[in-house]
């Protein structure tokens, strides 16, 4: 008996360290950069290495790192070596596993929601001593929401390449049928608008791809002012009024034949439908916006670019996509100082306008805009001005570190939800349900 | 006989319908690679091309480095084959013939690894890798896949159909181990092999997950890879994309057409025991 109580004890005490172990490691975690020091860099004799993953748009990236290394990188004696990654989920997962085997790059590329779940996981450092040794001014990144810079005051990222969802309308069909070619300006219009594409042409006129909730977050915030979670990110509002309204809408319109969601595998069919003639309207990022015009041209028929439609009471809103530059939390001091060093440059109006212009993302400083290159670019390509405009109403994503996960599980039923004829508040009171155990796990 | 002939017809007509189901993507896949991007978006769709854009697989084959992703497929391909056939064979037979303290729960052991999913152990091999400074090498992408549990499975169950008698004759004859298993096991076990080997040989050209999570830099990524890139950099060009497919599955065609008889055989060898 006293053998079993002596082991009982033993397991216990076993037990209340990894408790307290576990407690202790994960409040080091929730406490991600707060004694965070900063040198600032000087140049050394021997060069500094810098490793650096990224992520999306993989050559313009490399074309950015070539020039540092080849300008800046060069008179600094810092040389940054990039790596391809894959997508934002791949980076992301990637990212974890060599924070956890110690194999982080100095900085990377990741998605503009990922800033909270990288800094409560202590993967990334807080870039205010950073700013503060090297006087750097942050005022002129303000263009659109930069909550998702940061996390509770400090800023963890730089702005990287922005991207807004918009709405992208074949103009010479509106001309033709005897629509307004700068699209719709409210849902109200956009039903009609679609109507009369539909009427004339008997084909669908608009196609939307089930790949990407944050279209559907503009469309929420846009239609009734909803966002995907609640303030505290505990719940999910997509089973509140105003979704099940606009899921409503959209349902009913795919229900007419007014609208067809393509599921994610369906990319190709996408491509061809948007690329018809016939095919009048398309929810999409900006960060498209040369590839749309691209298949529009092979059509031959001229694309616009036009703010999602405001829903009543003027209602607007667009999640800010894209992506952000972290410094990882690895490296020795002066690593750190010389990978601030390239992210300062990266981020610079001349390497913000270069990227912008060679993608069809928005730029991240105001100053860009004032740069040859990109008045250029605007002049040609209309698009950007519009979306650089509905940049009044952009707002932040969810920044919960699960919420790829929730994106996953609602984009997979939501197809289901805008086909089957069952009660759209019972399908999305049950993915609620998912989706705040998800949240509350 | 009027009355077989429908069954006949019915089932000549089920097994055109299964081909055309199982042909149709891949037809699609060798059509959208021979198209032209206008051809690849028209609507309706064409089920043809007008000509052959050989173009595509230059495209492919230039826009990214596929003569580099390619050696990478081969060698750490090949690698996994020749260090599975010196770790199964011999583990199989070990299992089939040799009676030895723990050879149930052993046995048993290699079995349970066929219940773990890969995803579940991606990140302790990976830090694994890590910590001995492994990572981005070929040993990372082959040793893992070395002791497969289904080889050694298979194998051990195509061993044990081999009679007693054969093999007590050749240890009479002072035949060592070694000899036994290279003039006997392995002749008769030809099919099995065959079958085992184009299933790794598919299983790690093809794999995707773990040359993805496990390499940092391009140094020893695989073709899938390579294709992925493609995908990415091409943005909306599924054309050049599919002869990058197209490419990628040409190696398995080949040695499937090869590797057919013998893998019919096994399974037939298998059902007749």
């Amino acid at each position: 008996m006293t053998n079993q109580w002596n082991h009982m004890k033993k397991k216990f005490a076993v037990v209340l360290t990894a408790v307290v172990g576990t407690t202790v490691i994960l409040s080091g975690c929730g406490q991600a950069g707060a004694n965070e020091s900063a040198v600032k860099y000087t140049k050394g004799d021997k060069v500094v290495e810098i490793k650096f993953w990224t992520s999306a748009m993989e050559q313009v990236n490399k074309d950015l790192v070539d020039q540092f290394n080849k300008t800046k990188g060069a008179e600094l004696n810092i040389h940054v070596s990039a790596e391809y990654q894959g997508d934002y989920s791949e980076i992301q997962q990637k990212v974890n596993a060599a924070a956890i085997a110690n194999t982080l790059p100095n900085a990377f590329i990741g998605e503009v929601s990922q800033t909270k779940g990288f800094a409560d996981s202590n993967t990334i450092v807080d870039l205010e001593p950073f700013m503060k040794v090297n006087d750097f001014n942050r005022d002129d990144f303000k263009i659109g929401d930069l909550d998702n810079l940061y996390v509770d005051k400090d800023m963890y990222a730089f702005p990287h390449m922005r991207s807004l969802p918009v709405m992208y309308v074949n103009k010479t069909l509106a001309k033709k049928v005897g629509l307004n070619e700068n699209g719709p300006a409210t849902f109200d219009e956009l039903e009609s608008y679609m109507e009369t594409a539909y009427k004339a042409t008997g084909k669908t006129p608009m196609y939307l791809l089930n790949n990407d909730l944050w279209i559907l977050e503009a469309l929420l915030s846009s239609y009734s002012n909803t966002n995907m979670l609640n303030d505290e990110e505990t719940a999910t509002n997509i089973n509140s009024k105003g979704a099940v309204e606009l899921i409503s809408f959209l349902r009913d319109g795919v229900s007419k034949g007014l609208i067809k969601v393509f599921n994610p595998t369906q990319l190709n069919d996408f491509v061809g439908a948007v690329s018809d003639p016939d095919t009048l309207l398309t929810f999409s990022s900006i960060g498209g916006y040369k590839i749309f015009l691209g298949l529009a041209a092979k059509s031959k028929y001229e694309l616009g670019v036009a703010m999602i439609p405001e829903g009543k009471g003027g209602t607007r809103g667009v999640p800010v996509g894209g992506s952000n530059v972290y410094m990882s939390n690895t490296g020795t001091e002066e690593e750190k100082a010389a990978t601030f060093e390239f992210m300062e440059w990266l981020s610079d109006t001349e390497q913000a306008a270069y990227a912008s212009a060679n993608t069809g993302y928005l730029p991240t400083r105001l100053s860009s805009l004032d740069t040859d290159l990109m008045k250029k670019t605007m002049a040609e390509f209309p698009g950007y001005k519009v979306a650089i405009d509905e940049l009044k109403f952009s707002k932040k994503r969810p920044t919960t570190g699960v919420y790829h996960e929730v994106e996953t599980l609602v984009v997979s039923r939501l197809g289901d939800i805008l086909t089957d004829n069952k009660d759209v508040q019972q399908g999305l009171d049950a993915l609620a349900k998912d989706v705040n155990a998800i949240l509350t796990r | 006989m009027w009355l077989r002939l429908p069954k006949v017809t019915i089932r000549l007509l089920l097994s055109v319908l299964l081909i055309i189901i199982f042909l149709a993507p891949f037809y699609w896949m060798l059509l959208t690679a021979f198209k032209t991007l206008d051809e690849v978006v028209a609507v309706p769709p064409k089920f043809w091309v007008d000509k052959l854009q050989w173009v595509n697989f230059k495209d492919a084959f230039t826009r990214i480095n596929f003569l580099h992703y390619t050696k990478n497929s081969i060698i750490i391909t090949l690698g996994t084959l020749v260090g599975q056939m010196l770790v199964v064979v011999p583990a199989a037979y070990a299992f089939a013939r040799y009676q030895f303290k723990g050879k149930s729960l052993l046995f048993g052991l290699v079995l349970a690894t066929m219940m773990v999913p890969g995803q579940l152990i991606f990140l302790p091999v990976f830090v694994m890798f890590a910590n001995v400074g492994l990572l981005n090498t070929y040993v990372s992408l082959i040793v893992p896949f070395i002791a497969s549990g289904m080889a050694i499975f298979m194998l051990r169950q195509t061993f044990m159909q081999v009679p007693d008698s054969i093999l007590e004759a050749a240890r009479l004859d002072n035949s060592s181990e070694w000899k036994i298993i290279r003039t006997i096991m392995l002749p008769m076990a030809v099919p099995t092999l065959s079958t085992l080997a184009l299933l790794t040989f598919i299983g790690t050209w093809n794999s995707y997950f773990f040359p993805l999570v496990w390499t940092t830099t391009d140094a020893v990524r695989t073709l899938p890879l390579g294709v992925k890139k493609l995908q990415d950099s091409e943005g909306l060009n599924p054309h050049i994309v599919m002869a990058g497919n197209m490419m990628l599955i040409l190696p398995i065609l080949i040695v499937f057409m090869f590797a057919r008889k013998h893998i019919i055989k096994a399974f037939t060898y298998s059902g007749v025991k």
